[in-house]
């Protein structure tokens, strides 16, 4: 079997569409449904043109942001949310629940209805953790709904998302768990990060361990007009928790990471038998195209540290997590994934791996 | 920058209070899980008795249990099967179930109706047990399907042997009496063939009797004429006499009262006289006869009259059923202890399923000339029962249907510890004693034709015709000999001989029962009625004669 090489989801939107979103104002317009779709089969052709064995729809249709896709449009949903503050000095502010109940708005296999109409290889599906959506309940509650309440919803939807996603055939499910390291960050306590785990790991506790190797955990330090919102916490002291998730592949930003052999060296430490690593190996907010050598080399110093049976290979980060992000042209993402596709085969080949 | 702390702040607060949340959350699904868990060994306990009595179900059950998968091969089987059939479960379970079924046909069939989904309800079958026996039993079965796929037999073996074999030994009682029930219908129709043969044959020489004695009464009838029907009443009557002497021979026979009188024999006079005998008959039908004798003479213990009977009747039965110039062949051998005369003929035969039956009483061989040459079917049954008196066998012989038949009479060569020849009545000299004699009898014929033989030996008689009538002849008679037939209307011989004993006069008289019951019981009932002698009708003149001129006549 050859090493694994998988990407982690959105791909920069083509500007028509963007710009169509503009001037229509709603992202949710009817009139704009002929251009998510012509964007979607254009992704998944030039995905499927790259070579990767295993493709996604490039959220082209995950309207404004990976992270609130799936309550975008509620009722009783406030954008006067948390702010979350990034490198470059932006910001992105969180939804905020202002009454009872909570209700996915929508569930990401509804994407993959229309993707594996058109696609050829592989699909995988990348859907919000419970832990990014827990953020949504504000500090001063809400009468007559319990946060418990709020949590026992929410791992509810969670489940009946990820389950809709598998039975529909995705070939794995990822949960984009960005705010992990945030949580690090805001909370140097540990306290947030743990709670997190403790969220997303029951919510996980509902599948079976077959499930399980179809679901995957994704965090990177939050890449957003080339740049990140915690990249300057310690990747290495966020591992130990991450492989606590009972879950049988995780996706890790490695290519941006400044030391990549002490997070190496950390997830030699903590990788599970049963759990797969697939390490980013092209940095999507470095304007750079890696070389499928560079790639390669990657790779190679990854599996000095990382058995080749439980390694993969990945992106960073998805290339445009929030709609409206143009800082990495489409063709750029294509051209890092096809190094990452050609760079993976070289090393599985310099390995031995057939 | 205020702002931001304040933000941050915010954010701290809602993590720390959605981190006790998840804790509570975290709580209360470890405890459902706790709850879920303990539900789920409270049902694993509840799964698990209930195997375990499914399993004691199995195991136990009055029926024998047993799966097969689809290969054929016995999976489980329970402690009433392996008990039922004397295996262990290592010597069953595995093997093939074929092995076990007597009739492979029974068990390629079941397989194939229960592969093709038939549920089986009562298949009858045999099972081999260990010890070789065989074990009747009823099979109901059917296949567990999962997917479409055979999993394997569900089969209920029910032991039906005891039930078996009580239906086999009512078949065979049915059999039995069905069997007995033919041979009673046989016998029964034989009696019917024989008692219509018997009236013909009884009848037969009525005929010739009446018109010869018309013929001797006839007023202008001449002396030859009387001296001719004299011959042919005489000739008639002797031949009645010889049906009614087989018929109580065998009656003697069939009562075991039959006796020999055992003397030294030659076996060439016994033949002589019985050629002689069949003679007329193998003469008038022009037949060829031949004998062969054992060169020298043999001398044994034997009834020569009772033989000669035999083989005379073996010799007329051999001319009677041969064609005209038919061959007979008479052969005596004597060797290694043993007489062997063997009469065969080139008649019309016996058939196969006939031989057995042919020294049976009645028998005859079913043929349209069976009544035409006459004969009451005694004859072989009478010969039969004389010969093995003598303590030898008979055996008929026949190729089948007109290919002639073959006799052989086999008799022990046993010599008589004393070689004086046994005194018989007829030899016995017969003083003429004139006797008073009184007869009664309710038969006028009888009675008269008695007195008048009596009288022409010059005994004085006088006849009565009942009961009442001889008491009072008694007295004025005062007879010497009484012969009182027993069954007489109102005062029978019984009664009779009672009173006569109650008299004083009455003692000395010779009282003598005249009666066609001839029992051992009849006799023992004359003697207790004070009767002195027991004749048995028809009464042999000689018989009588010499009972009559005994000295003492008590």
């Amino acid at each position: 079997m050859p090493i694994p090489t998988e990407p982690i989801g959105s791909i920069p939107r083509p500007l028509k569409l963007l710009a169509a979103i503009d001037a229509c104002g709603d992202g949710m317009d009817p009139t704009l449904d002929s251009l998510y779709e012509e964007a979607t089969r254009d992704t998944l052709e030039q995905l499927e043109a790259t070579g990767s064995p295993v493709i996604t729809d490039g959220e082209q249709r995950k309207y404004h942001n990976f992270w609130t896709y799936s309550v975008h449009g509620l009722k009783n949903i406030s954008p006067d949310g948390f702010k979350i503050p990034f490198a470059a000095g932006h910001t992105r502010r969180m939804l905020r629940l202002t009454a009872e109940p909570f209700r996915y708005k929508r569930y990401a296999d509804q994407y993959l209805d229309f993707a594996l109409r058109y696609a050829h290889v592989p699909l995988k599906q990348a859907v919000i953790s419970p832990s990014a959506l827990s953020l949504m309940y504000p500090a001063e509650g809400i009468a007559g709904y319990s946060r418990e309440q709020f949590i026992e919803d929410l791992l509810r939807e969670h489940e009946t998302e990820v389950r809709r996603c598998l039975q529909k055939g995705a070939y794995k499910v990822q949960i984009d768990f960005t705010e992990g390291r945030l949580a690090a960050k805001v909370d140097p306590s540990g306290m947030l990060l743990s709670s997190f785990i403790d969220l997303n790991n029951l919510a996980l506790s509902r599948f079976s361990a077959a499930d399980r190797q179809r679901i995957g955990v994704h965090t990177c330090p939050g890449g957003d007009w080339d740049s990140t919102h915690s990249a300057d916490i310690d990747y290495a002291g966020l591992l130990p928790s991450l492989f606590e998730l009972n879950v049988g592949n995780l996706y890790l930003a490695l290519a941006g990471e400044t030391d990549r052999l002490t997070v190496l060296r950390a997830i030699r430490r903590y990788l599970r038998p049963d759990q797969r690593v697939f390490v980013g190996v092209v940095a999507p907010i470095d304007p750079h195209i890696e070389t499928p050598e560079e790639v390669r080399d990657r790779v190679l110093e990854a599996a000095q540290y990382i058995p080749i049976g439980q390694l993969g290979t990945t992106d960073d980060c998805g290339f445009s997590p929030f709609c409206d992000d143009t800082s990495t042209t489409r063709e750029t993402a294509f051209a890092k994934i096809r190094a990452r596709v050609l760079g993976t085969a070289l090393a599985a080949e310099t390995l031995g791996v057939p | 920058m205020g702002s931001e702390e304040g933000e941050e702040a915010r954010l701290r607060s809602v993590i720390s209070e959605n981190a006790k949340s998840i804790q509570r959350v975290r709580q209360n699904a470890e405890r459902e899980l706790i709850a879920a868990k303990e539900a789920l060994e409270r049902k694993a306990q509840e799964l698990q008795r209930s195997e375990e009595l499914l399993a004691d179900f199995f195991e136990n059950a009055a029926i024998g249990l047993h799966w097969v998968g689809p290969d054929g091969i016995i999976l489980r089987a329970n402690q009433t099967e392996l008990n039922l059939l004397g295996y262990s479960s290592a010597e069953y379970v595995g093997r093939h179930i074929a092995e076990f079924h007597a009739d492979q046909p029974v068990i390629e069939d079941i397989l194939s109706r229960l592969s093709c989904g038939e549920c089986l309800q009562g298949y009858e079958a045999r099972l081999r047990c260990k010890d070789g026996s065989i074990k009747h039993v009823v099979i109901s079965s059917n296949v567990l399907w999962e997917n479409g796929k055979f999993i394997h037999t569900r089969c209920f073996t029910r032991d039906i042997t005891d039930r078996k074999h009580a239906e086999q030994a009512l078949r065979e009682e049915i059999a039995s009496r069905e069997r007995a029930e033919t041979a009673l219908r046989e016998a029964d129709r034989r009696k019917d063939e024989f008692l219509a043969t018997l009236a013909h044959e009884l009848r037969n020489p009525l005929a010739p009797i009446r018109q010869a004695a018309r013929i001797s009464n006839a007023a202008n009838a001449t002396e030859a004429q009387k001296r001719w029907s004299h011959d042919v009443i005489s000739r008639q009557v002797q031949h009645m006499a010889l049906l009614l002497d087989d018929l109580l021979d065998v009656s003697r026979i069939t009562r075991g009262t039959l006796e020999l009188r055992l003397q030294s024999t030659e076996l060439a006079a016994v033949i002589d006289a019985a050629v002689e005998t069949a003679r007329p008959l193998l003469d008038a039908k022009r037949h060829s006869f031949t004998l062969q004798m054992p060169p020298e003479p043999v001398h044994f213990a034997a009834d020569p009259l009772r033989l000669a009977q035999v083989l005379s009747n073996l010799l007329t039965n051999a001319a009677k059923y041969t064609d005209p110039e038919g061959q007979i062949r008479l052969r005596a051998a004597c060797a290694a202890g043993e007489i062997t005369i063997a009469v065969s003929d080139t008649g019309i035969g016996i058939p196969p399923e006939e031989l057995p039956k042919v020294f049976t009483m009645f028998a005859q061989v079913s043929s349209s000339r069976d009544h035409a040459e006459g004969g009451l079917g005694i004859g072989l049954a009478l010969a039969k029962g004389i010969i093995t008196l003598h303590g030898g066998e008979i055996e008929a012989r026949s190729a089948g249907r007109d290919r002639g038949s073959e006799f052989i009479v086999r008799l022990p060569l046993r010599a008589m510890r004393s070689h004086s020849p046994a005194q018989t009545t007829d030899e016995r000299s017969v003083n003429p004693v004139k006797r008073r004699i009184l007869i009664a009898d309710d038969n006028r014929d009888a009675a008269l034709s008695l007195a008048a033989l009596l009288r022409m030996d010059g005994h004085e008689v006088t006849v009565v015709h009942d009961g009442h009538e001889a008491l009072q002849a008694f007295s004025q008679v005062q007879p010497e000999v009484a012969l009182l037939d027993i069954g007489m209307p109102e005062l029978d011989g019984y009664q009779v001989a009672r009173h006569v004993r109650q008299d004083p006069l009455g003692q000395a008289v010779t009282l003598v029962a005249v009666t066609g019951w001839g029992q051992d019981s009849d006799k023992a009932r004359a003697f207790a009625a004070g009767f002195n002698h027991h004749l048995t009708k028809p009464i042999e003149p000689e018989q009588l004669s010499t009972l009559l001129s005994a000295e003492s006549l008590c």
